[in-house]
């Protein structure tokens, strides 16, 4: 006779499933109300659903989804079957839905479950999922109205990584993601550029985390990436980044379609090439690659099925729309905005941009980090495109920034309906150029659903 | 005027820029940085961290931010040895502070943890702070009777993001009158606190971009002191932060005077 903690579980799975066939059958994305009336029936949920498969979270700042759709593609190549939480639903009950969903490829020997974490939930989760491997990407400042100061998001790791025997797969040049290694030493795989691949310390502006964790002096840096990664040093405590074991040796080359690089591993240094543009991207990738290698994956395999990578949904996404293009930039926090202007601010095929500035819950009520990001850039560069757009329901605001930035005010065109916006700026882009959008998160789920029924793009469960 | 601006640039003192930066508060550096360039004044901003030596007669204006509570400890240390003196001298002498949340704390007597240890803080102003457990978070509106006396549109529009419940003594008076949010304490109505030519506020980030009246009441006291014969100000066009400004007041459905 099946337990009573089996037959809860069979009921939550049973609800969870209907509620999910009849909102799909509505035509909606369902992606966290299945799994929350099935966590209300059975908070055990999680553990039972996940307890015969491998899993591996990703949690951090920036990077989550793209790094999770990375991994997948190497174990999708690799022959796994890969289950994922494809739409980004990564509190809770999102990782509840993605279970119930595909609850009857988890029992085959090849599955392997990948799920993006939020930070915040990564402390309640990580016991009941026992993630082999947990990949924290990066850690920045980010929606300060949410998730608090970076030192309360650092403890909720923390005590995540306490609850499970995951192998922490952690950014060594980020000195918040790599302390996460301290005292985890004997399971801890850290990745990062080797110093001969970044730059000189002078060349990047950063202000966070520039003081040590453990005594407070200011880290000095021999050489840095971007914000506060870099090859980081505590003269007082002595604390510094530790050697990681996947490094990303030298840029190749670098284009709008992507990054070719060379990634190292022991005694093994391999071409690669990222299928996504942008500096941040390379991180990505060598956290991917990390991951795999934690899941007991050869290096070579993983860096040579990296180009499989499905990248989209908003991050550095390319949707044709007739003779013209829109690239989708989605920014969260100063640190990716600036690497969003870099990225901008060196393409040729520029036609417009659009910013595209929510207040929503999920991008932060309070707007003001746009000040901290560097769009100075865009003039001191001169490489302001020709019409700015700002736009979401903070237009005004933005509208401010990009003329405080230096845009000249009669090349800023302000309409807080971006899809209004981008369709008019698409239309004065010229043939065969590309409309940059960088949209807050709420703004780019509005927005890319309209362009997906436009141009026929899928839809974001899919 | 501009040929007496043009030997001296106005010079504004950054307060541990890599420490007390909270969102935003570049934003505040930035406008009074543009606002003086575009009436012609050139302006040079130091950047004051811990261990630089602070000397409040070489400046104009200083600027305190708002921390994240470990970054606030950090500094804790070197601001009490060796700025505490020289920031209280700079309050006497008349000198320009904008103080933001965490600074605006700091510039006060005390802070008392809701854990209940007391900390000592600068006592520069006659003001103390109280931690709360629920942090108070949310779009601002304010009508500023400071900003009124100088004959300047009134309304400050802003966001804040704080636990700390700060009480004023009666040696400051508020910036403002509490119109939407939680203002110092959520309890009194009262929102910053205004004492010589000091100003604190809770509204962090980009209250002085979005607020040009209220940065320009700080310049003209920081330029009349430094050149008594410069006459106002000259107006500028502030056409996008208007828009910013509508746009808040009209979200939250504040009917102004």
């Amino acid at each position: 006779m099946p337990s009573r903690a089996r037959i809860r579980t069979r009921t939550a799975v049973a609800l969870g499933a209907a509620v999910l066939r009849f909102l799909r059958l509505v035509g909606k994305g369902a992606t966290t109300l299945p799994g929350k009336a099935a966590l209300a029936v059975d908070p055990g949920l999680l553990q039972a659903l996940a307890a015969d498969v491998p899993v591996a979270c990703v949690t951090g700042t920036n990077g989550k989804t793209t790094t999770t759709r990375m991994l997948c593609a190497i174990l999708r190549g690799r022959g796994r079957t890969v289950v994922t939480n494809r739409s980004g639903a990564n509190l809770a009950t999102g990782l509840a839905t993605t279970l119930i969903e595909s609850r009857k490829r988890l029992p085959d020997p090849k599955a392997v479950v990948v799920l993006e974490v939020d930070e915040a939930a990564f402390r309640r989760v990580a016991g009941p999922l026992a993630p082999r491997a947990a990949v924290v990407t990066n850690l920045f400042r980010d929606q300060l109205d949410r998730y608090g100061e970076l030192a309360t998001t650092l403890r909720f790791l923390s005590e995540g990584l306490d609850a499970c025997g995951a192998t922490l797969v952690a950014n060594a040049d980020d000195s918040l993601a790599a302390s996460l290694g301290r005292g985890r030493e004997d399971r801890a795989l850290y990745f990062g550029f080797e110093p001969g691949a970044m730059l000189p310390p002078d060349a990047v502006r950063a202000t966070e985390a520039t003081h040590c964790l453990s005594c407070g002096a200011a880290y000095v840096y021999a050489a840095r990436t971007y914000g506060h990664l870099g090859d980081f040093a505590c003269p007082s405590c002595g604390w510094r980044r530790p050697a990681p074991s996947v490094t990303l040796r030298g840029i190749l080359a670098e284009s709008p379609t992507g990054s070719r690089a060379v990634l190292a591993c022991g005694d093994e240094a391999l071409e690669a090439h990222v299928p996504v543009p942008g500096r941040y991207n390379l991180y990505n990738a060598l956290a991917a690659v990390s991951a795999a290698v934690a899941l007991g994956e050869p290096f070579a395999e993983a860096v040579r099925l990296l180009p499989d990578t499905d990248v989209g949904f908003g991050r550095m996404e390319l949707i044709q729309a007739d003779d013209r293009r829109i690239r989708l930039v989605l920014v969260k926090n100063p640190a990716g905005f600036d690497q969003a202007v870099d990225f901008l601010t060196s393409a040729d095929d520029v036609g417009g941009a659009v910013f595209a500035l929510n207040d929503g819950i999920a991008d932060g009520t309070d707007v003001s980090w746009i000040w901290d990001a560097d769009l100075e850039r865009l003039a001191a560069r001169d490489r302001v495109p020709v019409r700015v757009g700002a736009s979401g329901t903070r237009a005004a605001d933005m509208a401010l920034r990009l003329s405080y930035a230096g845009v000249p005010g009669d090349r800023i065109e302000t309409d807080p309906d971006a899809h209004a916006l981008v369709k008019r700026m698409l239309a004065a882009c010229p043939p065969g150029s590309c409309l940059y959008v960088l949209p807050t998160y709420t703004a780019m789920l509005a927005l890319r659903a309209r362009l997906a029924a436009e141009f026929g793009l899928a839809g974001f469960w899919e | 005027m501009a040929e007496t601006t043009a030997r001296m640039p106005m010079r504004i003192a950054h307060l541990y820029p890599d420490l007390l930066n909270l969102y935003g508060d570049r934003g505040n550096v930035l406008a009074l940085v543009r606002r003086l360039r575009l009436r012609g004044f050139p302006v040079e901003v130091v950047q004051v961290g811990a261990g630089d030596p602070f000397d409040p007669a070489a400046f104009d204006l200083a600027f305190l931010g708002g921390g994240q509570d470990y970054e606030q400890a950090i500094l804790m240390d070197d601001l009490m040895r060796h700025k505490a003196g020289a920031i209280r001298e700079g309050v006497d002498a008349g000198l320009v502070f904008l103080c933001i949340c965490g600074g605006f704390q700091l510039m006060g007597r005390s802070y008392r943890t809701w854990e209940g240890r007391e900390l000592r803080f600068l006592g520069a102003l006659d003001l103390w702070t109280v931690g709360g457990r629920k942090r108070l978070i949310g779009n601002t509106a304010y009508r500023s009777g400071v900003l009124a006396e100088a004959g300047a549109d009134p309304w400050i529009a802003g966001f804040e993001n704080h636990s700390g419940r700060t009480y004023l003594g009666p040696g400051v008076t508020p910036l403002a009158e509490v119109v939407r949010g939680s203002g110092n304490n959520g309890e009194d109505g009262t929102e910053g606190a205004v004492h010589r030519n000091v100003f604190c506020t809770y509204s962090h980030g980009s209250v002085l971009p979005k607020n040009p009246a209220f940065a320009d009441l700080l310049l003209s006291r920081a330029v009349a002191r430094r050149y008594p014969d410069a006459g106002p100000l000259a107006p500028l066009d502030d056409a996008f932060e208007a828009k910013a400004r509508e746009a808040v007041f009209r979200r939250l459905r504040v009917e102004r005077d």
